[in-house]
């Protein structure tokens, strides 16, 4: 049997999900958390001058690193100071966690100094938001935290703690302890052989990588892809970066505002569009009507209910971007000899 | 791929502009020749935004990092401190750079303390039209120039003696042809003091992005290559 303060499970759960920077600020009501940081030791923690400030940085780490940033705060203002942060990561897809202290429970409900009730304001803007209530739950909430920012579609989560939780003592192993697995989402593989069928039979085919693409590493596979068949690719502007533009397959990014002149006369020049890890956010589509045209689509997304969501594709695909690309490839080697596509685009 | 190929040479926008004041697709063309494939850049909302993403140049996934939906204004100073702590171990030495408006460099302007304290360097490049130009630009329409304007004084708000105020450093440039020494400046001095470093760039007051309802009626407001 192991006993610690239950703040200092909560460091062993953060070292061990691989955080070694956090972006904070302390303040009494989330005081045994940094005497946790100070006596376990190996985060190196920055004391941001504004807790918003705090969860950008635990967001550009995360774009980084791919693994979860850490923002940290005390109770009242310092969580509503994170709402935008939060609001940043969950409509970008970036796996943060915030931490918030909160007064004792004892004062909750009696308008105590700075006890605000964090968790409500949070929700709509995270994946998860929770108030730990038994200390016992702190070190597997972390758990379950780490794992729902980072499955699926990933995004922010918040943990708010008592003071009273956060003083407990309780029983936690480091040793015998690790991440909770993470469902991997397969295509479908019916699907897949469906959407190279469409993509082989298209004359002027487009790839478009948008941010899943690097959320999910998927590069490689999508320039395997490109070159394997032979079809232009567009990024869209959360997916830049995705894809080198140097390539001579790169035809640019569509939209109303961030594109280019060719970008978009490609796009409206091609026949389908393969979109893989894109929401199809209004400031790339512009006028729907316009961006459909006859163009077939297909859409590839982690996330089940973002399929149909701006419009109904002409196929759907719920899978892991980079899972997708590689099973797409390896489907269209099996049938060597069909036609490579894009033939629209070299005549 | 000929006809994309065909689409991609002719199809472009100009960025060889050499006028007093500067066009901000100018900046870019500097920034696309003086940073390589491995710097890592943060930018946010505002017209720059739309510059950056007609105009800048991107290679390596996760080193152009954006906030495409929610568009907080003042993401990049904190967002680059992120970055640049994110590649302690892996990329000590990467560079890293926060493009930005003059308005949203002073929602998160106090993080540059943090950069001080914590020795973490980074460029910081403001593309400076004293408006809040993205929505003087949404304005058009309604044919007003209404509580958008933040000018004042010679140049508003003196950005390079709040990069000061904090222990860093800064520079102004109003002439397109100052801009790569300042860029190259600053990358020198960020590494020399292990601080925030910003190139102020004064350009155009009430310069447009090109824009529009669709994407077969996009409106250009400059003159395109060859005309």
């Amino acid at each position: 049997m192991v006993q610690m303060p239950a703040m200092n499970a909560v460091v062993e759960v953060l070292k061990d999900e691989g955080v070694d920077t956090a972006f904070g600020c302390p303040g009494a009501a989330i005081l045994p958390l940094y005497k946790a940081m100070e006596e376990v030791g190996g985060i190196e923690h920055l004391t941001v001058r504004h807790e918003e400030g705090a969860t950008h940085m635990a967001d550009g780490w995360s774009r980084t690193t791919g693994r979860v940033g850490v923002a940290i705060g005390t109770s009242g203002p310092a969580g509503t100071n994170m709402i935008t942060g939060l609001y940043t990561a969950m409509a970008d897809s970036v796996p943060i966690v915030c931490i918030t202290g909160q007064a004792m429970t004892s004062l909750l409900d009696k308008e105590g100094f700075q006890a605000v009730d964090i968790v409500e304001i949070a929700k709509p803007v995270t994946k998860w938001a929770v108030q730990i209530r038994e200390a016992a739950t702190a070190p597997w909430i972390f758990r379950e935290a780490f794992r729902v920012a980072q499955e699926g579609r990933p995004g922010p989560v918040l943990i708010d703690i008592p003071l009273d939780v956060a003083k407990q003592v309780i029983e936690y192993d480091p040793s015998i302890d690790a991440p909770l697995r993470i469902n991997v989402v397969e295509p479908h593989q019916p699907r897949v052989e469906r959407a190279l069928d469409m993509l082989l039979a298209a004359e002027r085919p487009l790839l478009l990588a948008g941010g899943g693409v690097i959320l999910s590493e998927a590069s490689e596979e999508l320039r395997e892809l490109a070159e394997y068949l032979n079809v232009p690719v567009q990024v869209t502007l959360m997916g830049k970066g995705s894809f080198d533009e140097d390539s001579p397959l790169y035809s640019g990014m569509t939209g109303v505002q961030t594109s280019q002149r060719y970008g978009n006369a490609s796009f409206l020049e091609s026949d389908l569009v393969l979109a893989v890890g894109a929401r199809f956010g209004d400031r790339h589509t512009g006028q729907i009507d316009v961006y459909r045209g006859d163009r077939a689509f297909i859409h590839v997304d982690i996330e089940p209910t973002q399929i149909g969501r701006v419009f109904e594709p002409d196929l759907g695909v719920v899978s892991d971007a980079r899972l997708f690309l590689s099973a797409l490839l390896e489907t269209a080697k099996l049938g060597a000899g069909r036609p490579r596509s894009s033939r629209g685009w070299t005549a | 791929m000929d006809r994309v190929n065909e689409l991609r040479r002719t199809l472009t926008r100009r960025e060889d502009f050499d006028t007093v004041p500067i066009k901000a697709p100018r900046v870019y063309k500097e920034i696309n020749e003086v940073f390589d494939a491995d710097t890592y850049f943060v930018t946010a909302i505002g017209l720059y935004q739309i510059w950056g993403g007609q105009h800048q140049k991107a290679y390596k996934p996760r080193h152009y990092q954006i906030c495409g939906q929610a568009g907080p204004l003042g993401w990049e100073i904190p967002a680059a401190i992120g970055v640049k702590k994110a590649l302690k171990n892996t990329e000590p030495d990467a560079e890293v750079v926060g493009i930005v408006g003059d308005y949203g460099f002073q929602y998160m302007v106090e993080e540059l303390a943090v950069a001080a304290q914590y020795d973490v360097p980074y460029v910081i490049i403001m593309i400076n039209n004293e408006y809040l130009g993205l929505i003087r630009q949404a304005s058009l329409p309604y044919e007003m120039n209404y509580q958008v304007d933040i000018h004042y004084d010679e140049f508003g708000t003196d950005n390079v003696k709040i990069m000061e105020a904090y222990g860093c450093s800064g520079r102004r440039v109003a002439d397109p042809n100052e801009i790569r020494d300042a860029l190259e400046w600053a990358r020198k001095e960020a590494k020399a003091t292990s601080r925030p470093v910003l190139v102020e760039i004064m350009i155009e007051r009430e310069a447009n992005t090109p824009h529009g309802p669709a994407i077969d009626a996009v409106k250009e407001f400059e003159p395109l290559p060859g005309a």
